[in-house]
Formats: structure tokens, C-alpha cells, sequence
């Protein structure tokens, strides 16, 4: 069977894919050398089409790579297709979309998690050397593979480029990746991280060979254990599990110490506030005349953008934009938007003050394993929000995580995640591969 | 959204800066030069006339 063909059989499967199609060979030189990319669907491949899980962007054909793809292509990396997410990042379980909603290769009754889900199931079920290109803004890169039992690095903002992403906040968005192990998710990390011209807010870090420090062990390694990430909420099982691979991480030498980050709390408020109103801001370019989704010119101005949109967005991304735009209302945006970035230079600090003591942070990635999608479905929109209180803490700061297996619970997988200070992804790679060969 | 913002009401911000970013920008843009253009802009477009967007009437 050839890798394509695998590939159709398993989105058959899983319905990982927005769009796949019958890859290049490979490279047989460069970092990524025979590896085969699959890529998020709203980073942009030049030549596939791009939608961002949105009907509004119905048949958009980007003219370029972004940067992070056209880094994996240089390595030698051959794209294999478009992964499946909520519409513009607007989810943690992937049922927000306008095309297909990917099922967990685990049990497919249950959800491959939100908003990178595609990527984590292709991921967790390929048979074939593969990495992914995921995005992150409050937790999907983390929640996918910790639902799907992979490895997800999100890194420091800004250690990877944005150019080619369609953006849904512009300030708490992250290019990141997903691999069945941490040594590979380590390379495509070094391939696609450094300084980009096309983004001024990529910081101008050359970036080292993350691969490097996946066998460095962790002797000496002082892990703090956030005692609010293990609160109300969080399953007994799933916090179980965690502490074991925080006692084995432990057993392997490093100092493991209890720490508190007291705005974990207040930061799931902080994070919608922000990412709602920079989500109304992005979305106010779509409107159905330069790409995606067309209409035939009838009525006045207003009358054909609100056609449009109102039949391209769907529900939850309409939600996002009516709350994010009364949240910079004139008016209201000093008390609400400014005051949510206000609070996040509280978490900012929190987890600063906490790097003076410590060198990561482990913790639960999810407070449950992947739900069934009978549950999702009963659950209201700020439930759906509170799945994410564990992740959006360290989003909204933009310090480096990984998500690595720690075993199952209940027959699902369960993901730990290690975070580290802005820009020390080195130190999570070793957390992380500890962890994993022990 | 409401209790999210009674919510941030009651943290004390007094003294605070607000974080546009989580880590400081440099803001380098890239230099101000004409690069080559191999892309058609009304490539994606369903209203093209000519080499002009055609939207709907204004009034």
C-alpha cells in the first residue's frame, strides 16, 4: 500500500483530512528527510486549498507556502494534505467546523480533541514517517495530542513564524507540531523555529537543534507542580496518571517541588476576553469579494456581506465575533479589553516569579480524558470553554509546553504537559524525553 | 462573557501595564524594497472585472 493510499484509509476511518491528495517522493536529503507533512488547515500550502475549517473560505487557493511549511519542504518533507480543526481555531473538541469532524483514533465514538484534532488523529494512526504542522491559541496543540496519545510542542510566541497562518488573535497565536515522539517533534521544531522577515513579532533567536536535548536526562532538573492544576475539576484517574510520570521524573533525579500560580483562575477570563476580541477584529476580512466564499452581487453593500457572512461563518465563530466586537466597543474596550491584557501581565508574572524556582512545570494537559461525542453534545458554550482551563493559563503567557503521553485512564490516553520560560524549549525536550524512554 | 468580565473586574490591576504581547516584539519590519510578484491577487476572486474588484453598489 502506498503511503497515499494509506492515508485515504485512515481519514476513511478518522476523517482527519480537509484535503489530501497524492504526494511528492520525499526528499532524500535535509532534516526531514522521507518524512511526509501534514499540515493544519488554516496554514497556508501553496497550490491545496485552504479554509480554516470555514465555509467562508470556500475554495480559497493560497498563491504561497507559509513559512513553516516552506521550511519543512526545504527539509525534505513531502505534504501530504490539509488536517481538520475548528473553524479558525474556535474549539477544543473539533466539532465546530465546516466540513469534518475527525474522530479519535483511540475510539472513534469519542472526540480527537480541538481545534489541531485532524492533525493529532493522522498523527496517532499513521503507519508511515510523519510529522504535523499544528497552531495553538489557548490550547490546541495540547489538548489533541494529550485526547490522542502524541507528542505536541507548542512554542514561546514568536519563536515560530505566523507568516502564512490565518490568524485568530494575532497575540496569542503559535505555529507548533505534533509527532509520534518527542525526538521527531524536536527536529521539526529546529526545522521550522527562527527569525522570519515576512513577521516582525518572530524574534530574531536563531534556533537551536531542539533534538539535541531530548537525550539529556533530567538530574538536577527542579520541576515545580502547580497544586491549582490538580484542583476541582480534574479527574482523579487523569491526575493519577500524571503523578506518576511527575514521581517518575523524580526517580530519574529530578527535585520536584510544589509551586502556585494564583491567576490560573482568572486567566480562562482573561484569554476569552482577548482572543474573542482580536478573533472579531481577523474576521472582519472576510467578506466575500477578494476569496472563499461569493455570492452573486445583489443589494447594496451591507446587504451582500451580511448574506455572505451570515451563511459562511458558523455558529460558534459568530458567537466569537458579536462578543469580541462588544468587548472593544467604544466605550467598553478600557474596561474590558485592556483589562483583560492588564491581567495578563498578572499570569505573565506568575509564571515568571515561579521560573525563578523552578526550571518547568508539570501538570495535567486536560482535566479529563477525550469525551464522547454524546457528552459534547450536551454541553453549553462556557462549559466547552472550561475544558480548557488548564491550557489557556500558559497560551496567554506564550511560554514554551509539550504534551507527552503519560499512560491511559479508562482506556484513553492521558497527557502530562511541561512548560518552561519564554524560550527555553530546550528544557521541556529534556523533560519530555526523559519521560518517555522511561 | 458578562462573568467573565465581573470576573476581571475584581482583579486588582492599579499600577499595571497591559500586555499586547506575551513576549516583547521587536517590530523590525522587513526593508522597504519591491520584490518580485508571481501571484495573480485575482486569482481567488469570483468578481473580477478587468484588473479591478467588482463589489456590490455602496447605496
Amino acid at each position: 500500500m502506498t503511503v497515499y493510499e494509506s492515508a485515504l484509509r485512515l481519514d476513511g476511518m478518522y476523517h482527519a483530512f480537509n484535503h489530501l491528495e497524492e504526494p511528492a517522493e520525499p526528499g532524500s536529503e535535509g532534516r526531514l528527510a522521507g518524512y511526509y507533512l501534514s499540515v493544519k488547515d488554516n496554514l497556508c500550502v501553496r497550490g491545496m486549498p485552504a479554509t480554516a475549517g470555514s465555509r467562508i473560505l470556500e475554495g480559497y487557493m493560497p498563491p504561497f507556502d507559509a513559512t513553516a511549511v516552506a521550511r519543512c519542504r526545504a527539509e525534505g518533507a513531502a505534504v501530504l494534505g490539509k488536517t481538520a480543526m475548528d473553524e479558525f481555531g474556535f474549539g477544543t473538541f473539533s466539532v465546530n467546523s465546516g466540513y469534518g469532524v475527525p474522530l479519535n483514533p483511540c475510539d472513534t465514538g469519542r472526540s480527537a480533541g480541538g481545534s489541531s484534532g485532524g492533525a493529532a488523529a493522522v498523527t496517532a494512526s499513521a503507519g508511515f514517517p510523519h510529522v504535523a504542522l499544528a497552531e495553538s491559541t489557548g490550547g490546541s496543540i495540547s489538548c489533541p495530542a494529550a485526547f490522542c496519545g502524541v507528542v505536541g510542542v507548542t512554542p514561546t510566541y514568536g519563536r515560530v513564524s505566523r507568516w502564512g497562518l490565518i490568524d485568530f488573535a494575532n497575540s496569542l497565536d503559535k505555529v507548533g507540531c505534533m509527532a509520534a515522539t518527542v525526538g521527531e517533534a524536536a527536529l521539526t521544531l529546529s526545522v521550522i523555529s527562527g527569525p522570519d522577515e515576512y513577521d516582525s513579532t518572530a524574534q530574531r533567536v536563531p534556533a537551536p537543534d531542539y533534538a539535541a536535548y531530548v537525550g539529556g536526562g533530567v538530574e538536577g532538573m527542579r520541576v515545580g507542580v502547580p497544586r491549582e492544576y490538580f484542583g476541582e475539576g480534574v479527574d482523579p484517574g487523569v491526575a493519577d496518571r500524571v503523578w506518576a510520570g511527575i514521581k517518575k521524573l523524580e526517580s530519574l533525579g529530578a527535585i520536584v517541588s510544589d509551586v502556585s500560580l494564583p491567576y490560573t483562575g482568572v486567566s480562562l477570563s482573561s484569554y476569552y476576553v482577548v482572543a474573542m476580541a482580536e478573533a472579531s477584529t481577523n474576521l472582519a476580512r472576510f467578506s466575500g469579494l477578494r476569496y472563499g466564499l461569493h455570492m452573486p452581487l445583489e443589494g447594496n453593500f451591507d446587504e451582500y456581506f451580511s448574506a455572505v457572512r451570515s451563511a459562511g461563518f458558523g455558529e460558534e465563530a459568530k458567537r466569537r465575533i458579536i462578543l469580541g466586537t462588544y468587548a472593544r466597543m467604544a466605550g467598553y474596550r478600557d474596561a474590558y479589553y485592556l483589562k483583560a491584557l492588564r491581567v495578563r501581565t498578572l499570569v505573565i508574572g506568575n509564571f515568571k516569579r515561579a521560573f525563578r524556582d523552578v526550571d518547568v512545570l508539570a501538570a495535567p494537559t486536560m482535566p479529563v480524558v477525550a469525551p464522547r461525542f454524546e457528552e459534547i453534545a450536551g454541553l453549553e458554550p462556557l462549559q466547552h470553554y472550561m475544558m480548557d482551563v488548564l491550557t489557556v493559563a500558559p497560551n496567554l503567557a506564550g511560554v514554551p509546553m509539550i504534551s507527552v503521553p503519560c499512560g491511559k485512564c479508562g482506556g484513553m490516553p492521558v497527557g502530562l504537559h511541561l512548560m518552561a520560560d519564554h524560550m527555553r524549549e530546550d528544557l521541556v525536550m529534556r523533560a519530555a524525553g526523559a519521560l518517555e524512554v522511561a | 462573557m458578562l462573568d467573565a468580565f465581573s470576573e476581571l473586574d475584581a482583579v486588582d490591576t492599579s499600577g499595571v501595564e497591559p500586555s499586547y504581547h506575551p513576549v516583547a516584539a521587536e517590530g523590525v519590519p522587513r526593508g522597504d524594497e519591491a520584490k518580485p510578484w508571481d501571484w495573480d491577487p485575482f486569482l481567488n476572486s469570483g468578481h473580477v472585472e478587468g484588473r479591478h474588484f467588482r463589489g456590490p453598489r455602496i447605496t
